[in-house]
């Protein structure tokens, strides 16, 4: 036995110091030339499609698997990318490859042959706006309050409905026994993030702003009026914050305790609570909008839309014929820009290999607002014909299951 | 050589490389582990590469030792048909019944073969056995908690044995601090099986005695001692009697004794050997939660695999020696827990490497460490395996002894501290590296490593590596089933099946079962917090049966 044992570890030893150099070489994306016979160094591609099991073709030629995948053994050159997927329009691309490299087309967004619409309500709006957590839609029929409603986004109306059988999940904001039944809406504040929002309102020629609170069935108002004699020019809080407001004036900035119903006047900008704020290297950008990584800006002006660095002030910009952009969200993780230009909302793809082409998704009330919650995947908009508060699915919510530990880290699922 | 095995009563200069020893295999693995993390983080292309070599390193090494343990499985198979006794008498009468073994064999007569062999070997050493007769057998049994219930059957196993019960001696060596009802049910064995054998008596071990450890191995060399009194008095050559140290709870086959005087008679140099059984945890082995039985079968399968390279095999746990060796090195140490691999060594050295252990295909059984609850059995068998893994407090004492002594020729110290070293090394870090950190380049990516080709051909190449070793698993479940004893229960096909699907809990029974004891008992001994002896606690679920 002692003698078998030698053998069999020699044995051994030799396999591993033979198969350790190709495994690392494997590893490395080399591998032989099957033409020339000699060692090449190779590239990779990475795809994932939104939704998954998209059957990829490159160069037409279909690959084994569907979306997610990894392309191997490329050598390095370009190469034509299509996905295709049953009910959805064609994608496709050229990429280049280069060795010991990944190519990472992640994401890509399928869109439909037909934009499923869904009616949300049988009520006509003028406007919506959403609560800055993203969980509420808050729309309106004319300027009085008692027009205001809500719409929580977890509590969307069953799958069935459609255009022809509207259903009505959105209610009234305020009880019809409100005590400023009659007041007019003059504006909204809302901050990132946060749940609460405070109207600001006009009751029998007196100014008030209401505190408001929707998370809950009951919905709690606190009239706060006493601590804003003067009108700010903008009311700002800390999103998890239930206490504070810091009030913006011409000349000071207050900060208001709610529960204490107190006013702490002039505060030092510094003691403000740090909030990220855009550096915006010019002034005709409209908004800056920081993606989920935290690490590039999506700016745009009335005509261009572009990409900036977090670091830098540079701006790329990758859309320059716009009309009157208003609004851009990110969508698809931070790969996918969705736009209101005008009356209208488009697609585009992040990435700027070849030639970028926005898909127009739907058209929108004159002005009006349009919304897009990452967390639903939808496009929340109202209707240019009849006003109906109505929502598009950008993004589908099957869980995509990761096919090796990159998936895992890299692609999230989404809330079905 | 003459060597003080031990950390303690040493000079300045000893002592301070005996500390420096003591904290090396502590660093070796905390620097492993924590320089992966370091790589992995910051270097992830050359982390990947090695995980990559680590993952086909242990999958040759897995295939390897899966190789030999169906060898060995195989084998331990066919011994169980082997007439042990026959053999015995047999050498008895060496030379014609050498002469009347039959030449040519048919072909599964791979035991005979190499029972002639052996017996070959034994002619041409010229070192004949003693005849049967004279052969005897001491049986040192150390007791502090455990119960008539745990002590009586392995007793009742000895004296219904096919060696002769009347060459056998009982010693059960019993701790004075235990407690009365122990001690009773001690005394109650003790009196009834006093006549089956040639000697039944208890040595109640004193508290306290100076230069001793609450260790078991003070506690048998007190018995040991007074044991050699008694065998002198009967006149009985120490190089005709086989010592073995058991575990309260060890049972015996019926043929196992018959089994340990053919190998000692068998072999040439047997006053330089010690005999090492396969340990199996059959006696309550269905009443412990699963994860047990898949660790200890796991035991089981190392002793197995460590049989079939006894050039390099330790003694572990419930094993046998030479008297007159255990008398010439001093007995047992005092002051290490890990007597059972710590007497070999210092035999080993004493001897100047003239020591061997034989492997014995044959089974003796203990209890599964367990307790009344899941969580208790966890902590039980947890501190279980850290108190096996303690075995390397052996590693320092081995080392200085190797420095020291030019007798043994310089290869084999190499090759057997190469070994140790080797062995609790990867112990204490493979569980990790094949669970957690062989995941971190993956995990910790930065952009330029996550749009490299490495970054996506690790998870791919780990995921074909570990599917090849999944074979191995699959042969471990098969054996395992092969290897246990028949469920006393109503659908013993399923819970074979359930005890199969066991096999799945690897990945947690690998790291938080085994290397994390490991390396908590190296870390411990760096940091010079030497461990107490904790003693298993055994005896739940005992299945009334006697070992086969």
């Amino acid at each position: 036995m002692p003698v078998l044992r030698k053998i069999v570890f020699y044995i051994f030893a030799g396999l591993y110091l033979t198969i350790c150099p190709l495994l690392i070489l494997r590893l490395l994306g080399v591998i032989t030339n099957p033409q020339t016979h000699q060692l090449v160094k190779t590239g990779i591609i990475y795809v994932s499609s939104n939704p998954p099991n998209a059957d990829v073709f490159i160069n037409d030629v279909k690959a084994h698997e569907t979306t997610p995948t990894v392309i191997r053994d490329l050598l390095p050159h370009s190469y034509a990318i299509r996905l295709e997927l049953k009910g959805y329009q064609s994608w496709q691309n050229t990429v280049p490859v280069v060795e010991h490299k990944a190519t990472v087309l992640e994401n890509i967004l399928l869109l439909p042959k037909n934009w499923t619409v869904k009616i949300l309500s049988g009520l006509a709006f003028e406007n919506t706006l959403a609560l800055g957590d993203g969980n509420s839609l808050l729309e309106w029929q004319t300027k009085d309050i008692k027009d205001l409603y809500i719409l929580h986004l977890n509590k969307e109306p069953s799958a069935d409905n459609t255009l022809e059988s509207p259903a009505s999940e959105v209610t009234s904001v305020f009880p019809e026994e409100f005590i400023y039944s009659d007041a007019q809406i003059l504006r909204f504040f809302t901050v990132e993030k946060s749940p609460f929002f405070i109207l600001h309102i006009l009751v029998a020629d007196k100014h008030k702003y209401l505190w408001v609170d929707v998370r809950d069935k009951q919905i709690h108002i606190e009239d706060i009026s006493d601590l804003l004699p003067q009108e700010p020019l903008k009311l700002w809080w800390e999103y998890n914050d239930e206490k504070n407001i810091y009030a913006f004036y011409h000349d000071r900035i207050n900060r208001i305790d709610i529960k204490a119903k107190a006013i702490y006047p002039n505060i030092p900008p510094e003691n403000m609570p740090h909030t990220k704020k855009a550096v915006r290297p010019s002034s005709d950008i409209r908004e800056s909008l920081l993606n989920e990584n935290n690490d590039l800006w999506l700016e745009f002006t009335a005509q261009k839309i572009g990409l900036r660095d977090k670091n830098q002030t540079s701006v790329q910009w990758i859309l320059q014929n716009g009309h009157n952009i208003t609004q851009a969200f990110w969508a698809n993780n931070g790969n996918t820009i969705l736009f209101r230009d005008g009356t209208q909302v488009f697609l585009m793809d992040k990435e700027t290999l070849g030639h970028l082409q926005p898909q127009k998704v739907t058209d929108v009330l004159l002005d009006s607002s349009v919304y897009y919650s990452e967390k639903t995947g939808k496009l929340y908009y109202i209707k240019p014909d009849d006003k109906l508060l109505a929502t598009v699915q950008i993004l589908h919510h099957k869980p995509i299951l990761p096919k090796n530990i990159a998936d895992t880290l890299r692609l999230k699922e989404f809330e079905p | 050589m003459k060597f003080h095995y031990s950390k303690k009563n040493l000079g300045p200069k000893d002592a301070l490389w005996q500390r420096r020893l003591e904290i090396f295999p502590g660093v070796a693995s905390w620097t492993t582990l924590l320089g992966m993390l370091f790589i992995s983080v910051f270097f992830p292309f050359p982390a990947a590469i090695i995980t990559i070599s680590f993952y086909l390193c242990w999958l040759l090494r897995l295939l390897y030792l899966t190789f030999f343990l169906i060898l060995s499985y195989l084998r331990l198979n066919m011994e169980q048909k082997t007439n042990w006794m026959e053999r015995v008498q047999g050498i008895d009468r060496l030379v014609a019944y050498y002469q009347k073994l039959p030449r040519r064999f048919p072909w599964d007569s791979f035991s005979r073969w190499t029972h002639r062999l052996e017996l070959k070997t034994l002619l041409n050493s010229k070192q004949f056995p003693p005849a049967s007769c004279d052969i005897y057998h001491l049986v040192i049994y150390p007791i502090i908690k455990e119960s008539q219930e745990i002590i009586e059957p392995a007793i009742k196993a000895i004296s219904q044995q096919q060696f002769p019960s009347k060459q056998i001696i009982i010693v059960f060596a019993l701790e004075e601090r235990a407690t009365e009802q122990i001690k009773a049910g001690v005394y109650a064995v003790e009196n009834k099986y006093k006549s089956c054998f040639l000697d039944c008596f208890t040595v109640l071990h004193p508290l306290d005695i100076p230069g001793e450890s609450r260790v078991k191995g003070a506690n048998v060399t007190y018995a040991a001692k007074k044991a050699t009194e008694k065998i002198t008095k009967r006149q009985i050559p120490f190089e005709h009697v086989v010592v073995s140290c058991f575990d309260a709870d060890t049972v015996v086959g019926e043929d196992y004794f018959a089994c340990l005087t053919y190998h000692f008679m068998i072999t040439p140099n047997r006053q330089r050997s010690s005999f090492q059984p396969i340990p199996v945890y059959h006696n309550n082995i269905w009443h412990v939660p699963g994860f047990a039985r898949v660790l200890e079968a796991g035991s089981s399968f190392f002793q197995l695999v460590e049989a079939t390279n006894p050039e390099k095999l330790v003694t572990f746990s419930s094993h046998s020696m030479s008297f007159k060796a255990l008398v010439e090195v001093d007995y047992w140490p005092v002051d290490m827990i890990s007597d059972d691999s710590a007497i070999f060594w210092k035999c080993y050295i004493h001897y100047d490497g003239n020591y061997q252990v034989i492997p014995m295909y044959v089974t003796l059984s203990m209890d599964v460490a367990s307790a009344d609850n899941w969580w208790r059995t966890v902590k039980s068998v947890y501190k279980q395996k850290r108190r096996w893994a303690w075995g390397v407090e052996n590693i320092p004492l081995v080392l200085r002894a190797f420095w020291k002594n030019n007798q043994i020729p310089l290869w084999d110290r190499f090759r057997l501290g190469f070994k140790l070293i080797e062995g609790h090394w990867s112990w204490a870090t493979w569980g990790f590296m094949l669970s957690f950190i062989g995941w971190l380049p993956v995990l910790f990516a930065r952009r330029e490593f996550a749009s490299s080709v490495v970054y996506y051909n690790v998870p791919q190449i780990a995921s074909i590596i570990f599917n090849l070793a999944s074979f191995c698993l699959i042969t471990s479940a098969i054996l395992s089933i092969a290897l246990l004893p028949k469920a006393d229960v109503r659908y013993p096909f399923l819970v074979k099946i359930g005890h199969a699907l066991e096999w799945l809990m690897i990945p947690f029974i690998l790291v938080f079962l085994g290397a994390l004891p490991a390396l908590d008992a190296q870390t411990r001994l760096m940091f010079g917090r030497y461990l107490d002896f904790w003693v298993t606690g055994k005896g739940k679920g005992r299945v009334k049966k006697i070992h086969p």
